[in-house]
């Protein structure tokens, strides 16, 4: 046990909830908000498959 | 081995141990420090003040660090989750993800009532990951967790484990260190979990505890308690186990 070890500095628990409450209660971010709100979701592509309306393949 | 619950019995302890001593610290505790929504919140912070006071320095083996940069992880994205869902009308189209973060937030809010801290579980986590992606895009997944986690873990994990003053113990398979008297083996610890019933996180705490130098095991779980009052696990008679 010789090794130089950290300790502890006075209130580092109590700083470190402060700074996780302060980032847990930002705002989300926007662009994400005004997508699910307006579901604005990424096209997909459809999965059948278009009717030809070339004549000749009926 | 003794088990002690006051901070004045082990701030004693401490004067009796004399030179600068070290803890080993499990997961529960270092989760308290972080969360006030832990109902050992107040009592993990006064010890740990304490720890200070006493130049005590705090190890924790890996399982324990991953461990707790996990569960803030995953508190963080169940606070995103929360602040996502008081930012949707009520008449949003998209009921799958709407739902998924009502869930959420009832799950946090039914904890608090039992003075429990809630953190979204894996398989809510996934569901969540998986509809952002598939929905919208999966960079907006990223700066979902940039932003409430993301960026804190880049660039200030580092200092934060500073400031708590923790200590990391890494130690090969059958090899003694200067924390450790006995080698630690992969066996005795399987040995453990098969015997007692332990998961093997816990099982390795016990393993390790009980093998090192370590004087004082700072712990939340009660169940370390009839763990090491087991003659076989039994640690030797001076330790102590510090229970919040």
């Amino acid at each position: 046990m010789s090794e130089k070890a950290r300790v502890p500095k006075k209130g580092a628990g109590r700083r470190l909830a402060e700074r996780l409450k302060e980032l847990g209660q930002q705002p989300p971010p926007e662009e994400l908000v005004n997508k699910i709100n307006r579901e604005d979701k990424k096209k997909v592509a459809s999965p059948v498959r278009p009717v030809s309306k070339d004549l000749d393949a009926q | 081995m003794k088990i002690m619950k006051s901070l004045e019995d082990l701030s004693r302890h401490f004067d009796e141990l004399g030179e600068q001593p070290k803890c080993l610290a499990d997961t529960g505790f270092l989760y308290a420090l972080a969360y006030d929504d832990d109902r050992l919140f107040n009592q993990a912070n006064d010890l740990l003040d304490l720890l200070s006071d006493h130049d005590v320095s705090l190890y924790a083996n890996v399982i324990s660090r991953m461990e707790f940069v996990d569960l803030i992880f995953r508190k963080q994205v169940t606070q995103g989750c929360i602040r996502l869902f008081g930012t949707l009308k009520k008449e949003s189209r998209d009921p799958s993800i709407f739902n998924l973060l009502k869930d959420i937030r009832d799950q946090d809010t039914a904890a608090r009532r039992q003075q429990q801290s809630y953190k979204i579980d894996e398989r809510r986590l996934k569901k969540l990951r998986k509809h952002l992606d598939q929905a919208y895009d999966i960079e907006d997944w990223k700066e979902f967790c940039k932003k409430f986690v993301g960026s804190m873990l880049v660039n200030e994990w580092t200092m934060i484990e500073e400031d708590l003053g923790l200590n990391f113990i890494e130690t090969m398979e059958g090899r003694i260190s200067d924390l450790f008297d006995t080698p630690l083996r992969w066996t005795d610890m399987v040995n453990l979990m098969g015997e007692h019933g332990l998961r093997g996180p816990d099982a390795m705490i016990v393993n390790l505890f009980s093998k090192s130098k370590f004087p004082i095991f700072i712990t939340t779980d009660s169940d370390f308690e009839s763990c090491f009052s087991d003659q076989r696990v039994s640690a030797a008679s001076d330790k102590v186990i510090y229970l919040l």
